[in-house]
């Protein structure tokens, strides 16, 4: 299964970015093969509005089933939703932790939208 | 004179009821026309001598026709809103991001953009459709008074509406209310861009429960009267010369 974590950095050992939209990297990673990259969202992160839809249309567009993050937006989280992409809290810890946690399905399934963060 | 701000809830609506009874008690023929189309409050504090029919004000907003869509994704890259996005060759439109700006509209090589019409509020029903915008509304004043706070965003917005103002060639004044409540720097803002600053009202209780309680504050406050005169003489001294305001822009 393919799961996109909201990162600080490109690494594996970057730190979970709390922010969806305005993340500063998403970590891709294939938890079948171990496989993963680094997708830069510089651009959209910068955005006046919008930066959620955004980057739920860049991780869907990878064909993630989940999302590892701190807090998702309302547009943001409807956007996955309609996906079917599940978002996880994940805040706190670095993106390898993240995705070992994942695994073990012991992180907490984000099941509403937090508030607008960020504007 | 155009009384307007950028940033909601700073007090158009008082300045306007205030002054337009002060200067019908001072024998004045006075019009009050109340554009506001988010809070047309106007008639809450002076109820129009028969009942007037409001009407709804609408925008546009973006449409995508699935059964003619090609999901190219020239609409999502032409909108500078983000307010469409594309999932699994599906546009998908935000309502709440949308402007109405028609860019996806143009974009589109294939038409299947449209619009249809969203209710933003509602005007009395005598204000043009055209003068609910701000730019139709203000552009023929002889001043705009412009009514802020002195907030991080009544300093953000005030510039916004001065910049308009200066692009359509407007004299400006400025009026702060709840002068003492915030710490954003208008007086400095003014003073570097020649604005005049015509009255500060206090952050006041009497004045907030005059005003929620649909009165004026000439007839609840005692300050009241003298505020809106000496607003009113400093705004007449602009009126009167009229190049002096101009050589400002």
């Amino acid at each position: 299964m393919k799961v996109a974590v909201s990162a600080l950095g490109p690494s594996l050992d970057d730190r979970v970015d709390e922010r969806f939209g305005r993340a500063r990297w998403f970590v891709v990673a294939d938890t079948e093969t171990g496989e993963h990259e680094a997708l830069d969202n510089d651009k959209a992160s910068q955005a006046l509005q919008g930066a959620g839809l955004a980057a739920a249309e860049l991780v869907a567009d990878k064909g993630v089933q989940a999302v590892l993050t701190g807090h998702l937006g309302p547009k943001a989280f409807r956007l996955l939703d309609l996906a079917g992409i599940a978002g996880y809290a994940a805040a706190g810890m670095t993106v390898a932790e993240a995705l070992a946690a994942f695994r073990q399905e012991s992180l907490v399934r984000l099941s509403e939208a937090a508030e607008s963060y960020g504007g | 004179m155009a009384i307007a701000s950028g940033k909601g809830g700073t007090g158009k609506t008082l300045v306007a009821t205030n002054l337009a009874v002060l200067l019908s008690r001072a024998g004045r023929a006075v019009t009050l026309v109340d554009c506001d189309v988010e809070a047309p409050n106007g008639r809450l504090f002076l109820p129009p001598a028969s009942e007037s029919a409001v009407r709804p004000v609408e925008v546009p907003l973006a449409v995508v026709d699935e059964s003619a869509c090609a999901a190219c994704g020239a609409c999502r890259d032409a909108c500078r809103y983000g307010a469409i996005r594309m999932l699994a060759g599906r546009v998908l439109v935000f309502a709440e991001l949308c402007h109405g700006c028609g860019a996806c509209e143009l974009a589109c090589p294939i038409g299947a953009m449209g619009e249809e019409r969203r209710r933003v509020g509602e005007v009395e029903a005598a204000v043009s459709a055209e003068a609910v915008r701000m730019v139709a509304a203000v552009r023929d004043a002889d001043l705009m008074l412009l009514v802020t706070e002195p907030t991080a965003f009544g300093l953000h917005d005030l510039d916004l509406s001065y910049r308009l103002g200066r692009q359509l060639g407007l004299p400006m004044a400025v009026v702060v209310n709840r002068a003492d409540a915030g710490a954003a720097d208008i007086d400095g803002y003014c003073a570097e861009r020649g604005l005049p600053v015509v009255a500060r009202i206090p952050f006041d209780a009497g004045i907030a429960a005059a005003y929620a309680d649909g009165r004026l504050v000439l007839d609840a406050h005692e300050e009241g009267p003298r505020l809106f005169a000496d607003l009113w003489e400093r705004v007449e001294s602009l009126l009167d010369l009229p190049e002096a305001a101009e050589t400002r822009s």
